[in-house]
C-alpha cells in the first residue's frame, strides 16, 4: 500500500484488520473500512475504468458516487460503484466496460473516432434502412459501457419495509446533526440518515484539519448518543421524494418506505468540476475526493498537485495536501482577485506557487492517457477567458479542483420545492418549500461552519413547531456571509482535446453547443438529445455546468435558463430492491385441496385460483375437458363456484332497491323463487350479472361474477347512499363456498344428503331453498348455467369440504366428476348463455348482446334506462350471434377476438368458440353486424395467417333449446 | 354417513396439517394445540409467534336495532367507532359502524349462543352476517417488525382500537390487544385470502427468529 498515509485522525478504516482482493486479475491488501477505490489508490491503482462511449481511462473523481468513473463486477453483480463499496475480503472484481482488460482495452480506439461520433449522431443515422435496426439495436447494446447483467444472478428478495417518524433529517453533516439534535430535543422522534457509514459529512474531511471540526463533531455525536428518540441510520441514501413526506430510503438490505411528518433536507452540496481539455483523466479529481481520500482513508491522492481553485476551499485543500506530504506546484486560481481569506497568505508562507487570475486549459496526459504529467496554465483575460498566449505548463500528476458546489437539491426538487439561482452564491438555493420541509446547511446556500450548524438548529427547531412541539422563538435564517463558494463560469475547453462536462455520457462541451445550436435549446431538450445528466449519476456533477454553457450560448442568465426536472431515483437503486418481496393476494376457494388431490390445472380468475380443468392419466388436457362435459351431460359433475360474488340486501327497502339496480323485474318475485339479474351502468353498457334470489320479504341474495363482486358491491354501496333507502348490504363472498351440482343424476346424489324435498313440483326451476346437507346450514338455487338439471349449493365457507366430499362420495354411484371452468365454458355455450366481460365488452349494451329480453324497459326506473331509451330509437352496429362451422370442419380453426370481415371491413369478432362434444362440431359466439345477423346468413372469420373461415348463424341456445334438461325427472339410481 | 369428516375447517387447516401438529377441537373444528414442542412455542410466543386462532366463533349484527337489541342482552356496546369491550368468557365486541357491531366469542365465553337464540329466526332491523374468517395471532417483541414489513400502518402508535388496514396487499381489521396476559395483535381476515397470507407472513416471521405456535400457548380450556 504505497500511497497509505500514516494515521490520520478520525480515518474510517481498521489498520488491525486488512483484507486480500484481486481487481483485473492483479492481488492488492486494503483494510476493513475501505472502499473498492480507496482500496486501489492506497496501492498506486490510479486507472480504475473506461468510459461509456469513447472508453477513456477514468479513475476516482468525486469518491463519493456522483460518478460512475469507477463502475465494477466480480460476476455476480454488475456496475459496482467502487467509489462507495465497501471492500471485502476474497473480492475479485473487474472493470465492466472493456474489451480485453481494463488496461489494454481493445475499444479504446473509439476515443480517435471521436470527430467521427458527435451528438446526435446515432439518431441520425441508424433509423434507415429500417429493416437494419434490429442490427444496429443489438450493437448499441453490446456497446452500452455500463456492463452486461448477469441472467444468472439468482433472485434476491430484500424485505420492503414501511416506517414512521415525527421529523426526518436527510443528511448527517453539521447542519443535519444539529437539525436533528434540535427536533430531537424537543421530545420529536427523529431519524436521521446519511448516505455514508459514518456520521460527520463535511466535518470529517473538508473540515477535518480544522482546529474546532473535531471537537464539534465529537460534541454532536455525543448528544446525538444521548437523545433516545434520535435514531442515526448510516449508509442509508434518501433516494425519492414522494406525496406526503413518503421518502424511500435505501440502504444494503432494503428500501424502506419512510413516512415522516416532516422533514429537514440538510444533504449538502455536490463539488462540481470544471471544464478544461482532457479533465476526465485518472489524477484530475475533485478537491473533495482528494480530502476523502487523505482523511477517511489516510491515502495520499498525488505525489505532485495542482489546485485549480476559485473559493476558499481550494486553498483549504491545498494546503491540507501540503500537509499530508503532496509537493503542491501550485494553486492556479480562477479569481482576479486571489483569496481573500488568511489561507491565501498560509498558503504562500508554505511556498505554495498562487497563479491568481489564472485558468487550466488542459491536462497534460501520461503515456496511455492513464493519468497526467502536467497542466496547461493560461492567464484569463478581461472578460474571463484564457489567452494561450501567455501559458504555462506546470508539472504534475494530479489536479484538484475546487472551483465550486451545487446544491444536493434533487430531493428538495421532488417535494414540490422551488428553487432559484444566486447570482451571489452562484448556486442555485430554496425559493419556496411546501408545508412540513425545510432546508439546511450548505443546500440552503449556507456555507460557513459555523452558520451551518446554526442553520441546522434553525430547521430543527422549525420542524419541532411544525410538530407542534415547540412554541419558543425561531432563530433567523442563516445566509452566506463570506466570499462566493462557486465560480459563475468554470469552463475552458480545449480546441482540439475532449472537454467533458458530462463523464456519465462522455458528452463534451462541444456536444452541448452543437445541440443547442441544432435547436435543442432548452435544459429540458438539450439534456435528451445530448444525453447529460441522463448517466447512472443524474447530472449530479455535469447539469450546473450544462445550464451555464447553454445560457452562455442562448446569451440568456442562468436564472433564466432554468434547470431540469428532478424525478426520483435521486441514486441508483438495485431493481432486486425495488421489487422487494412481492406481495402478489390471491384467493383460493376453501375447496383447493380437493381440487389439488383430483389433479385439477389451476388458472387465475381475478384474484382466484380456479381448477381449469382436472388432468386425467393418459388423456390430453382436451380429452379430459370433454369427459368433465359429458359427465355433466350423461350423469353429473361437482364444479367449485365459490368464486361468484355473494352479496346479501336485506331491509325494508331492499326490494326497491333491486328493481332499481338490475335491468329485470323483482319487486314482485315470490319467496323462495330466483331470477337473472342484468346489470348496466348509467351509459347502458352491461357490467355484471347473476342470480337474484328472494330469501324473504326484506332478504335477496344476489350473486355476480367472479372478478366483479367487489366493484359490484361498492356500486351498489354508492347507490343505496345515493338514493338514501333503506337497506343493509353485505358482501359475503368469502364467507359463503358455493357448488354446483349438474346432471341428470344429481337430484338423486343430493336427496340422500337433505331433507330438502327436492322434487320437482316441491322444489322447481330457479326455486331457492335454505335448508341442511349433511347438517350443514345451505341455501340450494335450482340454476342452469351448464344446461341441466342442477343445484347451486351454498354453505359456510369453513364447511365446504364436508359438503363436498358428502357430494362426491354420494355420487360414487355414477361416477359423479369434478369439472372444472373450461368444460363449464363449453357446458353453457352449447346453452347459448353469455359470460358478461368475455361475450361483452366496456360499450356491449344488451340489445346487442342479443338480451332484450332480460330488459323491462317499462320499469319506472333502473340505472341505465335512460341511456337505453336513447339507444333504442337508434340502429345498433353490432349484435351478439350464435354461429356453427360445418360439420366435420378441418381447417384453419378461429379463436376468440378473430375478426369478422366483409367486403374487407371489419364487422365484429368472434368471443367464444369451441368443438362441442354434444354437438359434433364447432360452436360459437360473435358479434356480426346487423345485417349479418339473420339465422343461416354466412360470414366470414379471418383466422390465423389470415385464413378466412365461413361461418353461418344459427338460433340459440344450441343445446335443449326448449329446457327440457333442466325440469327432467329421474328417481331411481 | 361421513362422521369422519370434521364439521368444519379452518381456511389454514392445509398448511397446518402439513406442521403435524397436535389436534385439538373447537365447536367442531381441528385445532393445533402445539407442534410438537410446547415448551419451546411458549418461549417462541414472547419474541415472535404466528398462531392460526379461526376456530373462534364469531357474528355480526348489522341494522337499526342491533345495538339496542344487544344492549337489552345485557351485551355492552362499544360507544365509539372501532373501539371494544371484553365479553364474557375471553370474547370481544367491536363497533365497526354505526350501527355495525362484530362479536367474537372467546373460549369460555356463550354470549353468540344467547345472542342467537334471542334473535330467533330474525327482528326487524337487525341483520345477521356470517362470518368465516381466517383469524390470526401474531404475538412477542418482534411483531412491530413484521407488521412493518407488511403494512403501511404504524402500529407501534396504535391503541387498543380495531384498525381497518392492509397486510401484504390483503384487508384486514388488526386490533392490538392482550391474551392470557400476552400482548397480541389479532387479524382476521376474508378466509379466502387466509392460505396466502399464512404462507406470506409465515416466511417473514422465520427470518425474524420466529416461528408457529399452537392454541395452548395462548389459551387454557377443557373446551379444546
Amino acid at each position: 500500500m504505497t500511497n497509505r498515509l500514516p494515521r490520520q485522525p478520525g480515518e474510517w478504516i481498521d489498520r488491525e484488520r486488512p483484507l486480500r482482493f484481486r481487481f483485473e486479475g492483479e492481488e492488492y491488501t486494503g483494510y476493513t473500512g475501505d472502499t473498492l477505490s480507496s482500496a486501489l489508490a492506497a496501492n498506486g491503482v490510479r486507472l480504475l475504468g473506461r468510459s461509456f462511449k469513447y472508453h477513456r481511462p477514468r479513475g476516482i473523481y468525486s469518491l463519493a458516487n456522483h460518478d460512475c468513473n469507477a463502475l465494477m463486477c466480480d460476476g455476480h453483480q454488475t456496475n459496482i460503484r467502487a467509489d462507495v463499496t465497501p471492500l471485502w475480503e476474497g473480492a475479485d472484481v473487474k472493470a465492466v466496460n472493456t474489451v480485453g482488460g481494463l488496461r489494454r482495452d481493445r475499444a479504446q480506439v473509439i476515443d480517435r473516432l471521436g470527430a467521427f461520433l458527435p451528438v446526435g449522431f446515432y439518431y441520425k443515422t441508424f433509423h434507415t434502412p429500417r429493416k437494419l435496426f434490429p442490427f444496429y439495436e443489438r450493437q448499441m447494446r453490446a456497446m452500452a459501457g455500463l456492463g452486461a447483467i448477469n441472467r444468472n444472478h439468482p433472485r434476491v428478495r430484500t424485505p420492503k419495509a414501511y416506517d414512521f417518524c415525527d421529523v426526518l433529517v436527510v443528511g448527517a453533516g453539521p447542519a443535519g446533526l444539529a437539525a436533528a439534535i434540535a427536533a430531537a430535543e424537543q421530545g420529536a422522534q427523529v431519524v436521521l440518515v446519511d448516505e455514508n457509514p459514518r456520521p460527520g459529512g463535511s466535518l470529517g474531511y473538508q473540515w477535518a484539519e480544522e482546529p474546532q471540526a473535531a471537537g464539534l463533531l465529537e460534541g454532536l455525536l455525543q448528544q446525538v448518543a444521548a437523545l433516545p428518540n434520535l435514531e442515526p441510520r448510516l449508509s442509508t441514501v434518501a433516494a425519492g421524494y414522494y406525496a406526503d413526506h413518503w421518502i424511500a430510503l435505501v440502504d444494503a438490505r432494503r428500501l424502506t418506505k419512510m413516512r415522516a411528518r416532516t422533514v429537514v433536507i440538510a444533504s449538502g452540496c455536490h463539488e462540481q468540476p470544471a471544464v478544461f481539455g482532457n479533465n476526465d483523466l485518472p489524477g484530475v479529481m475533485l478537491a473533495s475526493a482528494a480530502q476523502r481520500l487523505m482523511h477517511r482513508f489516510a491515502v495520499k491522492p498525488f505525489e505532485r498537485a495542482l489546485v485549480l481553485a476559485a473559493n476558499t476551499d481550494g486553498y483549504r485543500a491545498a494546503l491540507q495536501l501540503h500537509r499530508c506530504g503532496v509537493k503542491v506546484q501550485a494553486i492556479v486560481d480562477l479569481r482576479p482577485g486571489g483569496e481573500e481569506s488568511e489561507l491565501g497568505p498560509q498558503a504562500a508562507q508554505e511556498n505554495i506557487p498562487i497563479h491568481v487570475g489564472h485558468a487550466v486549459t488542459m491536462a497534460v496526459p501520461a503515456a496511455g492517457k492513464v493519468g497526467i504529467r502536467g497542466a496547461v496554465v493560461c492567464l484569463l483575460d478581461a472578460e474571463g477567458k484564457p489567452r494561450t498566449d501567455r501559458g504555462l505548463q506546470i508539472d504534475c500528476d494530479g489536479i484538484a479542483m475546487s472551483v465550486g458546489w451545487a446544491a444536493a437539491d434533487g430531493l428538495l426538487c421532488q417535494a414540490g420545492g422551488r428553487m432559484a439561482y444566486s447570482e451571489r452564491l452562484a448556486q442555485f438555493v430554496p425559493k419556496t418549500l411546501p408545508p412540513g420541509l425545510f432546508a439546511a446547511g450548505r443546500v440552503n446556500g449556507v456555507f460557513l461552519l459555523p452558520d451551518q450548524i446554526a442553520d441546522g438548529k434553525r430547521a430543527g427547531l422549525q420542524a419541532a413547531a411544525y410538530l407542534a412541539k415547540y412554541s419558543g422563538p425561531i432563530p433567523p435564517e442563516s445566509c452566506h456571509d463570506g466570499p462566493p463558494p462557486s465560480h459563475p463560469y468554470p469552463i475552458f475547453p480545449h480546441p482540439t482535446e475532449k472537454s467533458f462536462v458530462d463523464l456519465d455520457e462522455d458528452v463534451q462541451y462541444k456536444d452541448l453547443v452543437h445541440s443547442a445550436q441544432e435547436g435543442f435549446d432548452s435544459a429540458e431538450l438539450m439534456k435528451r438529445y445530448s444525453t447529460y445528466g441522463m448517466g447512472p449519476s443524474q447530472g449530479k456533477i455535469a447539469n450546473v455546468n450544462a445550464i451555464r454553457i447553454l445560457a452562455k450560448v442562448k446569451g440568456q442568465t442562468v436564472a433564466e435558463t432554468g434547470t431540469t426536472t428532478s424525478r426520483p431515483f435521486y441514486h441508483p437503486v438495485p431493481l432486486s430492491h425495488l421489487a422487494g418481496r412481492g406481495f402478489h393476494p390471491h384467493r383460493r376457494t376453501p375447496l383447493h385441496s380437493r381440487h389439488e388431490a383430483a389433479g385439477a390445472e389451476f388458472m387465475a380468475a381475478g384474484e382466484w385460483l380456479r381448477p381449469a380443468y382436472y388432468a386425467a392419466a393418459g388423456k390430453t388436457r382436451e380429452q379430459a375437458i370433454q369427459e368433465e362435459v359429458q359427465a355433466v351431460r350423461q350423469r353429473a359433475g361437482l364444479i367449485d363456484v365459490g368464486t361468484l360474488g355473494k352479496l346479501e340486501i336485506s331491509g325494508p327497502d331492499a326490494a326497491e332497491f333491486i328493481e332499481r339496480i338490475y335491468t329485470g323485474r323483482f319487486a314482485r318475485m315470490k319467496i323462495g323463487t330466483s331470477r337473472y339479474g342484468l346489470m348496466c351502468d348509467e351509459t347502458g353498457v352491461i357490467i355484471d350479472d347473476g342470480v337474484v334470489a328472494r330469501l324473504a320479504e326484506d332478504r335477496f341474495y344476489v350473486t355476480t361474477t367472479t372478478t366483479a363482486s367487489g366493484s359490484v358491491y361498492r356500486e351498489m354501496q354508492r347507490w343505496a347512499l345515493l338514493w338514501g333507502l333503506d337497506v343493509v348490504l353485505v358482501n359475503a363472498t368469502g364467507s359463503y363456498a358455493a357448488m354446483n351440482l349438474a346432471g341428470p343424476r344429481s337430484r338423486q346424489i343430493l336427496a340422500d344428503l337433505t331433507g330438502i324435498n327436492l322434487a320437482e313440483e316441491g322444489f322447481p326451476y330457479l326455486g331457492v331453498r335454505e335448508g341442511e346437507i349433511l347438517g350443514i346450514p345451505a341455501r340450494v338455487l335450482r340454476v342452469g348455467f351448464v344446461g341441466e338439471l342442477g343445484y347451486e349449493i351454498h354453505v359456510p365457507a369453513h364447511s365446504a369440504a364436508r359438503v363436498w366430499d358428502g357430494l362426491m362420495q354420494a355420487g360414487q354411484f355414477c361416477q359423479i366428476r369434478p369439472f372444472g371452468v373450461e368444460a363449464q365454458r363449453v357446458l353453457r355455450l352449447e346453452k347459448g348463455h353469455v359470460i358478461v366481460g368475455q361475450d361483452t365488452d366496456g360499450l356491449t349494451t344488451p340489445r346487442e348482446a342479443h338480451m332484450e329480453w332480460a330488459v323491462k324497459a317499462d320499469k319506472p326506473f333502473f340505472v341505465g334506462q335512460r341511456s337505453l331509451a336513447i339507444q333504442g330509437a337508434k340502429e345498433s352496429q353490432r349484435r351478439l350471434v350464435g354461429f356453427v362451422l360445418p360439420q366435420g370442419y378441418a381447417g384453419p380453426m378461429p379463436k376468440e377476438c378473430h375478426l369478422v370481415i366483409e367486403n374487407g371491413q371489419i364487422t365484429g369478432r368472434v368471443t367464444s368458440i369451441c368443438f362441442s362434444p354434444t354437438l359434433g362440431q364447432v360452436i360459437g359466439l360473435a358479434y356480426v353486424a346487423p345485417s349479418q345477423a339473420a339465422p343461416g346468413s354466412a360470414f366470414q372469420i379471418r383466422a390465423e395467417e389470415g385464413a378466412m373461415v365461413t361461418a353461418t348463424v344459427v338460433e340459440i341456445p344450441f343445446y335443449d333449446p326448449k329446457n327440457l334438461r333442466q325440469t327432467r325427472t329421474e328417481t331411481a339410481k | 354417513m361421513l362422521t369422519h369428516l370434521p364439521e368444519r375447517l379452518s381456511p389454514l387447516h392445509d398448511a397446518l396439517e402439513h406442521l403435524h401438529p397436535h389436534w385439538g377441537q373447537i365447536e367442531g373444528m381441528p385445532v393445533p394445540l402445539d407442534f410438537g414442542d410446547p415448551a419451546a412455542e411458549r418461549n417462541r410466543v414472547q419474541t415472535l409467534a404466528l398462531c392460526d386462532v379461526s376456530a373462534l366463533a364469531r357474528l355480526v349484527l348489522k341494522g337499526k336495532a342491533a345495538e339496542s337489541f344487544l344492549k337489552e342482552q345485557g351485551v355492552g356496546v362499544p360507544e365509539a367507532m372501532f373501539h371494544c369491550l371484553p365479553l364474557p368468557g375471553g370474547g370481544l365486541i367491536a363497533r365497526t359502524g354505526s350501527a355495525e357491531f362484530f362479536l367474537e366469542e372467546g373460549l369460555h365465553g356463550d354470549t353468540l349462543p344467547q345472542l342467537d337464540q334471542a334473535l330467533g329466526p330474525g327482528r326487524a332491523g337487525i341483520y345477521r352476517v356470517l362470518r368465516q374468517d381466517a383469524a390470526l395471532l401474531l404475538s412477542g417483541s418482534q411483531v412491530v417488525q413484521v407488521l412493518l414489513q407488511t403494512c403501511g400502518y404504524d402500529f407501534r402508535q396504535a391503541d387498543s382500537r380495531l384498525v381497518l388496514t392492509r397486510i401484504a396487499g390483503v384487508s384486514c381489521a388488526v386490533l392490538p390487544r392482550e391474551l392470557n396476559g400476552l400482548p397480541v395483535f389479532q387479524l382476521w381476515l376474508d378466509g379466502s385470502y387466509g392460505m396466502y397470507l399464512w404462507e406470506t407472513l409465515l416466511p417473514i416471521v422465520g427470518e425474524l427468529g420466529g416461528g408457529v405456535a399452537g392454541l395452548s400457548c395462548f389459551f387454557t380450556s377443557e373446551r379444546v
